[in-house]
């Protein structure tokens, strides 16, 4: 609610992908904004492409950063050229695809994350491989390489197996391993060959060598601001500042600037420190970021106690809403299921249905609707909170006796009294059940609305994820935990109140 | 309403349930103050017979007068709150207290709280439960026995002049049946209501019974005292209910 207020005045709304490179450059556009005196709100993290880009189009965010391969091939869905095309006309297209949507692809930043394929050098020096025309070699001599890869790298159509095909090679090993995991094991001598990412500081830091894409098989990943078309009229200020930074980050400054968030120093520091250093923003302070510095979890979390307690209001919004809704509608549905033969079905049905359709998948449905923010989240989340309370109110009505009520209504008790008195009263406890069932699971879930920039504990969450940082993960996880321990003991002391003596 | 028109007055009627014709005809007058117990096997049609009384079965042919009236011309709460109820299984709600069970029909007569607590005390007594402390227990503290005395007490907590008892102490085992059926003649015999008892037990129905209607597949086979039927028994069933 207090997104769309903020909308109609002047703030521009700036996002990112949980993505840890996102977050920063996300931070980086956002405080080039600041320093023209851009009012600034941030949805950092939200869950992908898709949704980043709905809730642009949607008018939820302003800009965010993206990659012209990503949005040719995801979000314009257009087919690339036949490999061996040169990557000016990748940005060319989208520029084209996306002003016909409304959105701009602003002036490139200056590098591109490309799609590397890496190895230890060592292994490379050993084996004479350079290109990925030297590594089909070397497979076709026999060379048994284990490969470890990102799950969008081994499932995306122009992932490993087109490049396979497009090669003419086929790996003996292929995992599908996380990031954190997957640097570990090929540091740990595990895996040999990974996918990375040209701008990642642990190509350098593991001593990896990526191999050179000979044939152009992997489209190039430019780095830019897609930014609503109308920011231009709006707030040229605005768009000034995000055209400011074209051309600014090269390969080596993203990769560095990648690192120094990799060891621990915060986006905000990493973004100041760089601004400040190519001039777009006055230097203010001491540079830190250069030698970064892990704060003891003490004053972590003494640092973090204002954010803590804004993400558990947040937390506690999203949870209370959606549960006070779905109580009411689980009731009354739960009431119907009983009462009308032909509504049970149908309601239990499509309740249990609504149920198991996956949350993100459900998320992203919801953004290009309601936009980001509370709102998708409330929505989603009074989904999942509907099904055990319509159950449990369906299977406590129906577990009351009929020979009861058979004899109540003789009598002379009307359909409302045995209902007030009878029927309510017995499912009472069976139904509050569900509820508390629903409110510990709501709990969980509500984690789950960082994705669309619905704030709350999954935001520490999903940034320690994307960050690799434990102590924000158990920033957001431990609080979660104890509010859903503290949600059902609250709960039974009240079911227990609320239930009839007998 | 004159001496003549008979409390509770069952004409040819016929109750068909879900395709199967479970009532076939059956006529039975009931007097004011007479008690007549209806006997048979499960399945017979008894219990559909009492439950069109007090219209929980709608008949589907004939007619049914409850003092002179036809049950369909009054609200079937109305008529339900006018006619004393009591069940096999007490069908006590089990989170009010014992007094607020007996005083149920008082409550939906919207009588007011101090009428109601003084006749519930009353009634209690009546059934063999003068004991201030049980009124407070809720049903599941109580005995069988004692829970069907509770639903005994509410069926009479109105003074109903009409009482319909379905198989009252058909849950309790031989003994206690027995104690309680001795225990209550008197109470059961003295309401001076128009009473139909629905019974499987012969020696029940013989012991309360001004007059038994022995009733076989719908259609009732023998009315009469408990002296006739034992001189002359109509059927086969009859007979060997009687051995």
């Amino acid at each position: 609610m207090s997104l769309v207020l903020a909308i109609a005045l002047a703030t521009v709304h700036v996002g990112s992908k949980n993505v840890a490179e996102s977050h920063l450059l996300g931070e980086i556009f956002a405080q080039a904004l600041e320093a023209r005196g851009v009012r600034v709100e941030r949805h950092f993290g939200l869950g992908g492409s898709l949704v980043a880009f709905q809730a642009l189009e949607a008018g939820a965010l302003d800009v965010y950063p993206e990659y012209d391969g990503t949005a040719l091939l995801v979000l314009l869905k257009e087919p690339l050229d036949p490999p061996g095309n040169a990557p000016r006309r990748i940005g060319e297209r989208v520029a084209e695809g996306m002003a016909a949507r409304g959105i701009a692809w602003l002036p490139p930043l200056g590098f591109s994350d490309d799609w590397v394929l890496a190895l230890p050098s060592a292994i490379a020096g050993r084996e004479g491989l350079v290109s990925l025309s030297d590594l089909a070699g070397a497979v076709a001599r026999g060379v048994s390489l284990a490969g470890g890869f990102s799950a969008e790298f081994l499932d995306r159509e122009d992932g490993l197996h087109a490049l396979e095909r497009a090669y003419g090679f086929r790996l003996s090993e292929a995992r599908p391993m996380g990031e954190p995991l997957k640097y570990a094991a090929v540091a740990e001598g595990k895996i040999a060959l990974v996918d990375a990412s040209s701008t990642d500081a642990r190509l350098e830091s593991l001593h990896l060598t990526g191999l050179v894409d000979d044939q152009h098989f992997f489209p190039s990943y430019q780095c830019a601001p897609l930014a609503r078309a109308d920011l231009a009229t709006r707030d040229p200020a605005a768009e000034a500042a995000l055209i400011s930074l074209a051309g600014r980050i090269d390969l080596a400054t993203m990769r560095r600037l990648n690192g120094l968030v990799l060891a621990g120093a915060s986006d905000t520091q990493v973004a100041r420190d760089f601004l400040s250093g190519v001039g777009l923003v006055t230097a203010a302070g001491v540079s830190t970021s250069e030698k970064p510095i892990r704060a003891t979890l003490w004053e972590f979390l003494d640092e973090k106690r204002g954010y803590l307690g804004r993400l558990l209001l947040r937390h506690l919004e999203l949870t209370f809403g959606a549960l006070f809704v779905a109580t009411w509608v689980g009731l009354a549905l739960g009431v119907l299921a009983n009462r009308r033969p032909l509504a049970e079905t149908l309601v239990l049905k499509t309740v249990g249905i609504a149920q198991t359709i996956p949350g993100l998948p459900l998320l992203a449905f919801l953004v290009p609707w309601l936009g980001i923010g509370v709102w998708p989240s409330i929505v989603a989340l009074f989904i999942y909170a509907l099904l055990p309370i319509v159950q449990a109110t369906y299977a406590g009505l129906t577990s009351v006796d009929p020979d009861l009520v058979w004899v109540a209504i003789g009598q002379g008790m009307t359909e409302r009294q045995v209902t007030r008195w009878i029927r309510f009263p017995l499912a009472a406890p069976v139904a509050m059940s569900g509820v508390r069932v629903a409110a510990v699971t709501t709990v969980g879930n509500a984690t789950l609305a960082a994705f669309v920039g619905g704030g709350g504990l999954g935001e520490p969450i999903l940034a320690g994820l994307t960050l690799n940082d434990d102590r924000l993960i158990l920033l957001g996880a431990v609080p979660a935990a104890m509010l859903a321990l503290a949600m059902d003991a609250a709960l039974a002391w009240l079911a227990k109140r609320l239930a009839p003596q007998r | 309403m004159g001496t003549g028109t008979p409390a509770v007055e069952l004409s040819d009627i016929h109750v068909d349930l879900g395709g199967r014709e479970i009532l076939r005809g059956v006529s039975l007058a009931v007097a004011q103050g007479e008690f007549v117990a209806i006997i048979g096997g499960s399945g017979s049609g008894k219990t559909t017979l009492l439950s069109c009384v007090n219209r929980l079965y709608g008949v589907t042919r004939g007619s049914v007068r409850v003092r002179g009236q036809d049950v369909n011309a009054v609200a079937p709460e109305t008529l339900r709150r006018s006619i004393g109820y009591v069940v096999q299984k007490s069908g006590l709600i089990p989170h009010w207290s014992v007094a607020r069970n007996a005083g149920t029909v008082l409550e939906l007569l919207d009588k007011p709280a101090a009428e109601r607590l003084a006749r519930v005390r009353e009634v209690l007594e009546t059934v063999g439960l003068p004991d201030a402390e049980m009124a407070t227990r809720r049903p599941r503290a109580l005995s069988g026995g004692q829970a069907q005395r509770v639903s005994l007490a509410r069926a009479l907590a109105t003074r109903p002049d009409v009482l319909l008892l379905d198989e009252p102490f058909g849950a309790l085992d031989p003994i206690s049946r027995r104690e309680l059926r001795a225990s209550l003649r008197g109470v059961l015999r003295g309401t001076g209501a128009a009473t139909l008892l629905v019974t499987h037990d012969l020696a029940e129905a013989f012991e309360l019974a001004d007059r038994v209607a022995v009733i076989e597949r719908g259609v009732i086979v023998q009315l009469g005292s408990p002296a006739e039927l034992k001189a002359n028994p109509a059927t086969a069933f009859v007979r060997e209910l009687l051995r």
